[in-house]
């Protein structure tokens, strides 16, 4: 169970976040926006890389927003940045290891669940991250935030750049990580359609406002575009 | 469309480590008085305006500016040398002088050339009081907390930059972002005075902005950009009923 | 006593060296490492021009200063573009090259054996060292009132704008680096002069003299004194230079068994200094920049 209340945030003395609030459970809960709009700011202070000038972020009833990032990692919150996401001179093996190194279960368990999820990954364990393309670039980081066993994960538009064909992959095994292992996934995306297709709820943010917020299947696209301004 | 272009981009191409970010076939800036460009994330916006300002060097494509009468292809020229001509760029992330007060700011932006010389500080200093009313006269469009003072919050530095840039005189005003980080009030000031500034003198104005609100209320002409290429033009409307601007931004095909 | 003018005429040439890397360092930021360097090839450029070539001593001094800033020019063209990191590593290998050149190359310079004779430029007997400490005083003045003015004027103002945000003030339209450049070649062209009226002083050079010690001796004065004051030059020279080499040297008495110490027990201190200053004062006795009114 993850719930914010009133959560204010910003870089360097600007505000970009306002009054936002939301929860989720172990559901997609997709965040959607135009660029600017706040969606990255929020997952980074979701995940306590930035710290909220207001408000509370509250993870199964415990307060987090005061907690260092690495901390709320541990909680088993995990974050997939948007770039720079894996470690380039690590081979994809060590790219997973990493995230490995937190988590209960065993890793070669944990290991063999992954290669069942994104296949692909097992041919290219000795291959170095950074010769990767844009989509597998992005299945390593999901992978190794994965091995960290998370309840929560918060995804920073996974497809951005990536192929129509990476893209729909993607947001199947996304659908697929929050159903079978009750994950709460918070997915931010520019993209509406194919997100609107996997997530339960939504949120639109326009200027780092909530524009707004329900059940997917309670929101028309027309109401979303007017979150866009266009 | 009589009025001639002040900036006529053609062709210009740019890539980084093999992709390519910008490739523009053609584009006309300075026909209306204050333009917009817009564009999903990594269009290439902010790339193309460092093409124009120089900051980049193109792959390939020309870049004819026109301040008066005569027309001057920027490839041959630096950075320093396009602001001097009048083509002028304020910044999308906050950048200050650290140890500069707004008021020295101000005084640099306004200083020719020629008293800025190694030797002219052995010089007479003369009064400069045209300046110093200058500055007194732009600095009463805005609420600056201690005006002689230091620019403090991210509002007041966002908004010297801007002011830096209007004293510079630029025929054509590029400007990146400029809500980002501005409160409401102060963006809707910065732009009443670029309105009354573009209405009163030979200015115009290119801005790139996410608040697109605001491109649909100061805009004559909106460019849209979407990897690299300029997809569709026009007036507000038209650009905000082209289908292909709702695709690009929201993944939407049909509404 | 002639001894005394010579202490004291050296903590003027330190002080000056001092005042120019203040210009370089404090004002633009440049990582100037080869304070050394430019000095050195002043001080041997004098002296070859005076005793190989018989040039009258001004005219020495003027082609020597010169030189030292056509150097600093070429130096400043191909590493002011970078970081600061680079411009120090380049300015170091500058003065690095310089010492060697000038302990291989003994057709020249008489390498280790050394180099000289160079006369004062006037005779006046007893008179001489105190007019020659005047001489440099002057040159100091001249440079101290520079950098003093250089507080109000524009170009000050462009300085301390390059120094805080270069690609800002080139978007306002300023060649920055043209200004860095020339304000590099006139200031190290500055600290050859110094090494050319450091000629006469030595009367006889050896590439010891050269060493980077002069470099570090400048930038620990510097960095005591705080480097964005010219008075943090003069104070930091003082309290360096002045306090080991003119007071102890001279006035404290010191058995002539630990003499040799001396110089050891300098450098400990010097290095006690600058971590005390660095712990409580990080910008020097004088403090940082306040901004500007």
């Amino acid at each position: 169970m993850f719930e914010i209340t009133g959560l204010q945030s910003g870089y360097g003395g600007v505000t970009i976040l306002k009054d936002v609030a939301l929860s989720a459970d172990r559901e997609v809960y997709a965040v959607l926006g135009a660029n600017g709009a706040g969606k990255s700011t929020l997952l980074k202070t979701l995940a306590g890389i930035i710290r909220p000038t207001a408000g509370e972020i509250r993870f199964n009833g415990e307060r987090i927003d005061r907690l260092p990032a690495h901390k709320i990692a541990a909680l088993g919150i995990g974050y997939v940045p948007q770039e720079n996401c894996v470690f380039p001179d690590l081979t994809v093996a060590e790219n997973l290891s990493i995230g490995g190194i937190l988590g209960k279960r065993s890793k070669a368990d944990r290991l063999a669940e992954l290669y069942d999820l994104f296949p692909d990954l097992q041919e290219r364990l000795d291959q170095k991250a950074g010769s990767l393309s844009g989509g597998e670039g992005q299945m390593v980081a999901i992978g190794r935030a994965l091995m960290q066993e998370p309840s929560v994960l918060l995804l920073d538009e996974p497809t951005a750049g990536l192929s129509p064909r990476y893209t729909d992959l993607l947001f199947r095994r996304v659908a697929e990580i929050s159903r079978e292992k009750q994950v709460t996934v918070v997915l931010a995306e520019q993209n509406v359609t194919s997100t609107l297709g996997i997530a339960r709820k939504v949120h639109v943010l326009s200027l780092g406002k909530t524009h707004l917020q329900g059940a997917t299947d309670e929101v028309s696209i027309e109401q979303v575009r007017q979150g866009y301004h266009i | 469309m009589t009025v001639e272009a002040k900036l006529s981009i053609a062709g210009l191409e740019k890539s980084f480590v093999g992709r390519k970010v910008v490739s523009v076939d053609r584009l006309e800036i300075g026909r209306h008085g204050i333009e917009g460009l817009i564009g999903p994330n990594g269009a290439g916006k902010t790339t193309l305006m460092g093409l124009i300002t120089r900051k980049l060097k193109a792959d390939a494509g020309t870049l004819i500016y026109r301040p008066g009468g005569t027309e001057i292809d920027l490839r041959q020229m630096s950075m320093d040398q396009v602001a001097r001509a009048g083509l002028v760029k304020t910044n999308q992330v906050i950048q200050d002088f650290e140890t500069l007060s707004i008021r020295d700011s101000l005084r640099l932006a306004l200083a020719p050339a020629e008293r800025e010389q190694f030797w002219t500080v052995f010089t007479k200093r003369r009064k400069r009081d045209a300046v110093e009313a200058e500055i007194d006269e732009i600095l009463s469009h805005f609420p600056f907390e201690n005006p002689n003072g230091d620019a403090r919050s991210a509002g007041e530095k966002k908004l010297l930059d801007i002011i830096r840039c209007l004293l510079l005189k630029p025929k054509v005003l590029l400007m990146d972002e400029p809500t980002a980080g501005l409160p409401d009030d102060l963006t809707r000031a910065v732009m009443t005075l670029v309105q009354k500034k573009v209405a009163e003198e030979d200015l115009k104005v290119f801005i790139i902005e996410h608040d697109l609100d605001l491109i649909w209320d100061y805009c004559a002409h909106v460019n849209f950009l979407a990897d690299g290429r300029l997809l569709c033009s026009g007036t507000p409307q038209e650009v905000k009923d082209h289908p292909v601007v709702v695709e690009k931004y929201m993944g939407v095909v049909d509404v | 006593m002639a001894y005394l003018y010579f202490s004291l005429a050296l903590v003027a040439v330190y002080i000056g060296i001092t005042l120019l890397l203040h210009l370089q360092f404090g004002r633009v930021g440049i990582v100037n490492f080869g304070v050394v360097g430019f000095w050195g090839l002043g001080m041997y450029a004098h002296g070859v021009f005076m005793v190989t070539l018989g040039l009258p001593w001004l005219v020495a001094l003027l082609l020597a200063t010169l030189l030292v800033g056509l150097f600093a020019l070429a130096l400043g063209a191909l590493v002011l573009r970078l970081d600061g990191q680079s411009v120090l590593v380049a300015t170091l290998a500058f003065a690095t090259i310089v010492l060697h050149l000038v302990t291989t190359e003994k057709w020249l310079t008489g390498g280790v054996v050394g180099f000289g004779t160079i006369e004062y430029p006037f005779d006046f007997g007893a008179a001489t060292e105190p007019a020659y400490l005047a001489l440099i005083l002057a040159f100091v003045a001249v440079v101290l009132v520079y950098a003093l003015r250089l507080d109000s004027s524009a170009y000050g103002r462009l300085l301390s704008a390059i120094r805080d945000n270069e690609p800002l003030a080139h978007g306002l339209g300023k060649p920055t680096f043209r200004h860095k450049l020339i304000f590099f070649a006139v200031t190290s062209a500055g600290m050859g002069l110094f090494g050319g009226l450091s000629a006469s002083l030595n009367q006889f050079l050896t590439p010891n003299m050269i060493a980077p010690g002069v470099t570090f001796t400048a930038w620990i004065a510097l960095v005591l004194g705080g480097k964005d004051h010219p008075w943090g030059a003069i104070i930091g020279v003082c309290a360096t230079v002045g306090l080991f080499d003119v007071f102890i040297e001279t006035f404290a008495p010191i058995p002539a068994d630990y003499a040799l110490l001396v110089p050891n027990i300098k450098l400990m201190l010097y290095g006690a200094f600058l971590v005390v200053i660095m712990l409580y004062r990080p910008s020097g006795v004088l403090g940082g920049y306040g901004r500007r009114g």
